[in-house]
């Protein structure tokens, strides 16, 4: 299993605004589902101003998970993926 | 339902946006007409029956965003009715600060206690037993309430091994600690404006999204565009960590100033003061004049006294608040600029309004409010320039740490231990209006003789306002922290002692 997801959360006003500090304390309250994360396993949040989807008020929030680019993501969304990653075999 | 973005809170947060941005561009006010259209697109409704009822409501929310009334349901009357009166850079406000627009009301039932389908016809039913009215009896194999007989003990929910008895409230009525949610003749919530302390805690809670305040927003974006006047922000100490993780104490303030503010002061000078007086007071008036004093800084606290204990009101402190105090340092120092407090209450707004207030404050908006403005101006904290602040006023941990709860008695405490170590006195704390009723009806009793009270009609203080956007554990963690690192204690505030209690 995977140990660790970098998820980046981008913090500009407009993404805050519509719901990334929240989708951010999701992700943050996954680690006290108990049973959830397996032991050694972290999810790394990263905060930044996503510099290339600049303006980008029309698809906040903005969250990538690894790789992957989320437009106007839920935190539900996100949550799922992180799981998914962690859950891959490697 | 504070930490989980909901469609309530994006409509809210979108409202806000759209009306500072609105304030700041100016020009054809008929855009207002559109608005809804932007915040509820396309052609099939989404949480309600119908999409123009949601637009409506839309409609409502942002007159109240405005400042404004709300329209009479019976008369038709564009959004922007009485704009051009409104539409200006100063203060506009009518009473009544908190406002349910009725047909967002989902007219929910008042308390009742309900049996699911998780009842299992068990044969101990101790639902029964314990039922102190023989409301609860067993048919057909589960148990049902009568509703007539039932006295919502919940008693038989408390009894029940499978959890198959649950209370059903209107979360507003529940949020409220005062009783003021009453029912219009359509079951409608009503807000009994004698009860209410405007604390806003049935705004947060409210799940349909039918219960907002009023807002400065737009007049304050009109001032801070045109620049007619210099506008000074006093920013409560609760704002540390609400703006997301980029939004640094310094990046705030520089935000602030790209929002066109002149200057920014922390409302934490002005906590410094008002423990240093509220200290003196206590230690005039204890126990000689008064059995005991409350603190004075929350203003739902303080109505709650004035309009539920008119027997106590006299015990709390005639010190001036936080907000207050702040404003008249800045006042004094710019003499020609408007003042505007930022922080996260919903009652600060009538405060503002008291007649002895007006001059000194100019305008209330929330942290929620605020946000919106950042958002309206696509403010970057991430890419934002800080500079040094230049110190207006020291500011002490203790006034730091006002925003959360046992904040502002523990530092009326310590000033006390620093002048009068002697002195032996003790301390409550109440949090949410329910408690606060509590302890004042345990001071009313002459059970709290000689204490010092604070109360504080936001679930953990401040930190809990109606107008905060962070779960109330990690804001009062931000709070301390940042409390943590001032530097000097209250006794030892300079700016204090040097005359600005004069």
């Amino acid at each position: 299993m995977r140990q660790k997801v970098k998820v980046t959360i981008c913090a500009c006003s407009n993404c805050m605004n519509t719901g990334a500090s929240e989708i951010a304390h999701a992700i943050e309250n996954l680690s006290e589902i108990e049973g959830l994360l397996h032991e050694g396993q972290e999810i790394q949040i990263v905060t930044k101003r996503f510099a290339e989807q600049a303006p980008h008020s029309d698809i906040c929030p903005v969250i990538a998970v690894e790789d992957k680019v989320f437009e106007r993501a839920t935190a539900a969304q996100i949550t799922t993926a992180i799981i998914e990653i962690l859950k891959e075999e490697v | 339902m504070r930490g989980i973005y909901t469609p309530v809170t994006k409509i809210r947060r979108q409202v806000f946006a759209e009306i500072a941005k609105f304030g700041y561009e100016g020009g054809d006010y008929s855009v207002i007409e559109e608005l809804p259209y932007k915040i509820i697109p396309g052609q099939t409704p989404s949480y309600r029956d119908s999409i123009f009822v949601e637009r409506a409501i839309v409609g409502e929310r942002l007159r109240l965003a405005m400042g404004f009334d709300l329209r009479n349901v019976e008369e038709h009357a564009p959004i922007s009715k009485g704009i051009e009166e409104n539409a200006v850079d100063q203060k506009q406000f009518n009473l009544p600060l908190v406002n349910v627009i009725p047909f967002a009301c989902n007219a929910c039932d008042e308390t009742a206690f309900f049996v699911t389908d998780n009842c299992q016809g068990c044969l101990a039913h101790p639902c029964v037993a314990v039922c102190p009215v023989s409301a609860v009896s067993m048919e057909g194999g589960r148990s049902v309430i009568d509703k007539d007989k039932c006295i919502k003990c919940g008693r038989c929910q408390d009894a029940c091994p499978y959890s198959a008895i649950i209370k059903r409230e209107r979360p507003c009525a529940a949020a409220c600690g005062v009783d003021a949610i009453e029912s219009d003749e359509l079951g409608r919530a009503k807000i009994n404006y004698d009860k209410c302390v405007s604390c806003g805690q049935c705004l947060v809670n409210c799940p349909f999204a039918a219960i907002a305040d009023k807002s400065q927003i737009f007049q304050l974006s009109r001032a801070l565009s045109t620049q007619r006047k210099k506008v000074v922000a006093e920013i409560a100490p609760s704002f540390v960590g609400q703006f997301g993780p980029l939004a640094t104490p310094e990046k705030v303030i520089a935000a602030l100033k790209e929002l066109g503010f002149c200057d920014v002061y922390e409302v934490a000078s002005g906590a410094d003061l008002c423990a240093i007086n509220e200290a003196e007071e206590f230690l005039k008036e204890v126990p000689k004049e008064l059995s005991f004093m409350g603190t004075s800084c929350c203003p739902a606290w303080s109505m709650l006294a004035k309009k539920h204990f008119p027997d106590v009101k006299d015990h709390l402190s005639m010190t001036l608040t936080p907000m207050v105090l702040t404003a008249r340092i800045i006042k004094r120092e710019h003499p020609d600029a408007q003042v505007a407090f930022i922080g996260p209450c919903a009652a600060k707004k009538l405060e503002a309004h008291r007649k002895s207030v007006r001059s000194d404050v100019d305008y209330v908006i929330t942290f929620e409010e605020l946000m919106g403005m950042f958002a309206a101006r696509n403010i970057d904290f991430g890419a934002l320039e800080t500079e040094p602040q230049q110190e207006q006023v020291k500011v002490t941990a203790q006034g730091r740490g006002f925003a959360a709860g046992g904040g502002v008695a523990q530092a009326v405490m310590n000033v006390i231990k620093e002048t009068h170590p002697e002195k032996e006195f003790l301390v409550d704390y109440a949090h949410g209006l329910k408690d606060c009723r509590k302890l004042l009806t345990l001071a009313k009793a002459g059970k709290r003789d000689g204490y010092l009270l604070e109360g504080m009609a936001c679930p953990g203080g401040c930190v809990g306002g109606a107008g905060t956007l962070q779960p109330i554990h990690k804001a009062t963690a931000s709070v301390q922290k940042f409390a943590g690192e001032a530097p000097q204690n209250a006794t030892e505030n300079e700016y204090a002692k040097l005359g600005i209690k004069e």
